[in-house]
């Protein structure tokens, strides 16, 4: 009932635009904020650069949103960062965009392949 | 070059909507040999001679949560950029342009009116508290030198309001309905 409850809660949130879905992502694994733009930008292949002011504004707004939170640091002296993590409804969402994502791409490779070859 | 100024100080108005103006003003001087060094509250920018180069500099609100300036600060410097100083609302971050990373802080509009919308609200508070004291105080509609000041700061404030509106539009329909 309670991962029933989550799973409506997380709908909500769909679809994500593409910089907080890869946000989002980014902390499969616990990071900190440079940890994420870096991870943002290596899986998009270089596409997608955040910047310092709008990856800031998003993690600001999701903690807001409930999707992450803070947890922990790393680090020691001046080195030491704040890390974030995904909450259990940051990763409802995270996970039913995927899947949805997953299926639109089975729909794109086949009118792909309906039109011809996919040029 | 023995008795050529090294350093400089130069005293300029910064109005809420001309930031990226500033920035590309900044940049001039760098490419003309003079880097920015020193950012005071009042305006006062201090230049040193330096090679001409090419620098990125960026204006940004800060979020108001003191709470997490830390993190901001963090984030920023992670990211390349350098701190100068602080002035009013505004801080002024620097970064070499030819280290090939992201030279924008705000990547996408929504984020950048995000900027304007703080600019906003700090001036929304000002004439709020301006204009509630005239309302309610009696001694600054009794001293009319008082109140004339009040009313032209008033009048200010509200042209300033209207600018970063006019700011804030702009870039939204830049974004042409993605934004």
């Amino acid at each position: 009932m309670v991962a029933k409850n989550l799973e409506s809660a997380a709908r909500r949130f769909l679809p994500l635009t593409e910089s907080t879905f890869l946000i989002l992502a980014a902390l499969a694994e616990p990071r900190h904020g440079y940890g994420i733009m870096q991870d943002v930008e290596v899986v998009s292949g270089g596409r997608v650069r955040l910047g310092a002011g709008t990856l800031y504004g998003a993690l600001t707004h999701l903690v807001d949103q409930k999707l992450i939170k803070r947890h922990g640091e790393t680090g020691e002296g001046s080195d030491r960062r704040k890390v974030y993590a995904l909450t259990p409804l940051g990763e409802a969402v995270v996970g039913l965009e995927a899947r949805r994502l997953a299926d639109l791409a089975g729909i794109a490779a086949d009118v792909t392949k309906r039109l011809g070859g996919g040029r | 070059m023995n008795g050529e100024k090294t350093t400089k100080r130069v005293w300029r108005w910064l109005l809420p909507w001309n930031d990226e103006r500033e920035e590309r003003w900044l940049a001039e001087q760098a490419r003309s040999g003079w880097r920015l060094t020193k950012v005071e509250c009042f305006g006062g920018y201090t230049f040193e001679r330096a090679a001409p180069g090419e620098v990125v500099y960026r204006l940004d609100v800060a979020p108001s949560k003191l709470r997490d300036r830390g993190e901001y600060f963090d984030l920023f410097r992670d990211a390349g950029w350098t701190l100068l100083g602080h002035r009013g609302l505004w801080q002024f971050f620097a970064r070499d342009a030819s280290d090939g990373r992201v030279q924008e802080i705000y990547t996408d509009n929504r984020s950048k009116i995000g900027k304007y919308r703080r600019i906003l609200a700090f001036l929304g508070a000002m004439t709020a508290v301006m204009g509630s004291q005239m309302a309610v105080n009696p001694g600054v509609r009794r001293e009319r030198p008082v109140a004339a000041i009040y009313a032209v700061m008033l009048a200010l404030f509200l042209y300033f309001i209207v600018r970063v509106l006019l700011r804030i539009r702009g870039l939204k329909a830049a974004a042409g309905g993605q934004g």
